[in-house]
């Protein structure tokens, strides 16, 4: 046995029995599972939905994920860019690998600093003989020019160093990714 | 009783419905931005596939026909003691009985005199390169043709083998979107020791051929509305490699040039 308080809700395991003609419920004592209708003064019997603080909470939460979803995608897509320019950088690493084997002896003679600082590339025309450093003076023009179109915010920097007869230039590509990356960069060596 | 089933009230349930439109919006305008950038990544990550697929291909086959070979000097070669011979010339392409012949040989498709490509757009560069890595090929045949003869199919590049026998292998598409394809070569003048970029018409002979340098052009794909569609131009170079100093034929194979 229960005490029922007065204005105290009480849910009817089986409301459905509720007496119809309005009889009362008396305020006492009641044995659970018994029907016992329906209690006068009490307020009203609710079936209440959901708050808007509920509502509120719910949206955060469910954006929330969402937004996480969304985030990891351009993440994804974003390491994606950054293997691109990877393998742009790679790429452009190789044909500079190339054009030092076309002349090894010259790229000893070329100061690497001078391909970065001038403004015009040496005059050599296509189809004219040039001198051998003239020749590859100019490639190596063509070479930074195509490094800083193919990458973002790309800077070659080329440190020379070595002993007579056998130079080592230190090449380094770097360039700005995508948002959230830091900058990315990629080094190689090139015994001459 | 009054049974009062109580839910949202009209301003929660218009806050709620505005909150989730604005999400929705949101949610709406990220995926569409984010379905643009992944199109645009997928189309710039099959521009580079096509890149490295199209230039590991080409140099597989120039690396092949890019031995150096020392060979006995011209004015000397009528000797046959080997003793007396001096190692003054190098050839990066073949020898053919004390003549450096080219590597690499280019003409246009359809012109009279050459091989003729089936299915090979008329107009464009056909490259054939010779080749010693392989018993009874004589030489890799790269061209451009649209897939089965299809003018709506894109143009992509292809390569035959052309073997000893004269007979040719099978064709195969090799990547999808090449427009054009050219090579040109860096000679080193032996009078002066200068170095040009020219192509193949304007050398004179194969002595001093430093490199090869191929161009292209690539379609670029991106699949996004707005975007630049045209052709992008791409080029690669690949350097000669010195190998030990032979004698006239040695280390290569020598066939008829056509």
């Amino acid at each position: 046995m229960h005490t029922i308080a007065k204005n105290q809700l009480i849910l009817c395991r089986r409301p459905q029995f509720v007496d119809p003609f309005g009889q009362t419920a008396k305020v006492g004592n009641y044995t659970p599972g018994v029907n016992l209708g329906y209690l006068k003064n009490t307020p009203t019997m609710f079936m209440k939905g959901m708050s808007l603080t509920e509502v509120l909470v719910a949206s955060f939460i469910m954006g929330t994920g969402i937004l996480s979803l969304l985030a990891l995608q351009a993440a994804a897509l974003s390491t994606g860019i950054v293997s691109g320019h990877r393998q742009q950088a790679s790429l452009l690493l190789v044909e500079l690998a190339e054009l030092s084997h076309i002349s090894p002896g010259v790229f000893r003679e070329i100061e690497p600093g001078s391909l970065i600082t001038a403004d015009a590339a040496p005059v050599c025309a296509e189809g004219t003989v040039c001198t051998p450093v003239a020749f590859l003076q100019k490639e190596l023009h063509m070479w930074a020019a195509s490094v800083i179109q193919r990458l973002p915010d790309a800077q070659v920097d080329i440190r020379q160093s070595g002993q007579p007869g056998q130079s080592i230039w230190t090449v380094n590509l770097s360039w700005h990714g995508t948002q959230g990356f830091s900058e990315s960069s990629l080094q190689t060596e090139l015994v001459l | 009783m009054r049974l009062r089933q109580e839910g949202l009230t009209l301003i929660e349930l218009l806050i709620s419905v505005a909150l989730s439109m604005s999400m929705t919006l949101v949610f709406i305008q990220l995926h569409v931005q984010s379905h643009f950038v992944s199109a645009r990544q997928q189309s710039v990550s099959r521009q580079l596939e096509n890149i490295a697929t199209l230039q590991h291909l080409l140099s597989h086959s120039l690396r092949d026909a890019l031995y150096t070979i020392s060979i006995p000097d011209i004015n000397a070669s009528s000797s046959t003691d080997s003793a007396s011979m001096t190692f003054s010339n190098t050839c990066a392409g073949i020898v053919v009985q004390g003549q450096c012949m080219a590597p690499v040989t280019s003409w246009v498709a359809g012109d009279s005199g050459w091989p003729h490509i089936s299915g090979a757009v008329t107009g464009s560069s056909v490259l054939q390169i010779r080749q010693s890595c392989c018993p009874g090929v004589v030489a890799d045949q790269f061209y451009l043709a649209h897939r089965g003869g299809l003018q709506s199919n894109p143009i992509s590049l292809y390569r035959r083998r052309l073997q000893s026998n004269g007979g040719y292998a099978a064709s195969v598409e090799l990547v999808e979107g090449v427009s054009e394809l050219s090579v040109s070569f860096i000679m080193q003048d032996n009078l002066t020791g200068g170095l040009a970029l020219v192509n193949g018409e304007q050398v004179p002979e194969w002595w001093g051929l430093k490199a090869v340098r191929v161009r292209y052009r690539l379609q670029n794909m991106t699949g996004v509305a707005g975007e630049n569609q045209d052709a992008l131009s791409y080029s690669f170079t690949l350097a000669s490699r010195q190998v030990q100093q032979t004698g006239d034929g040695v280390g290569v194979q020598v066939y008829a040039a056509h």
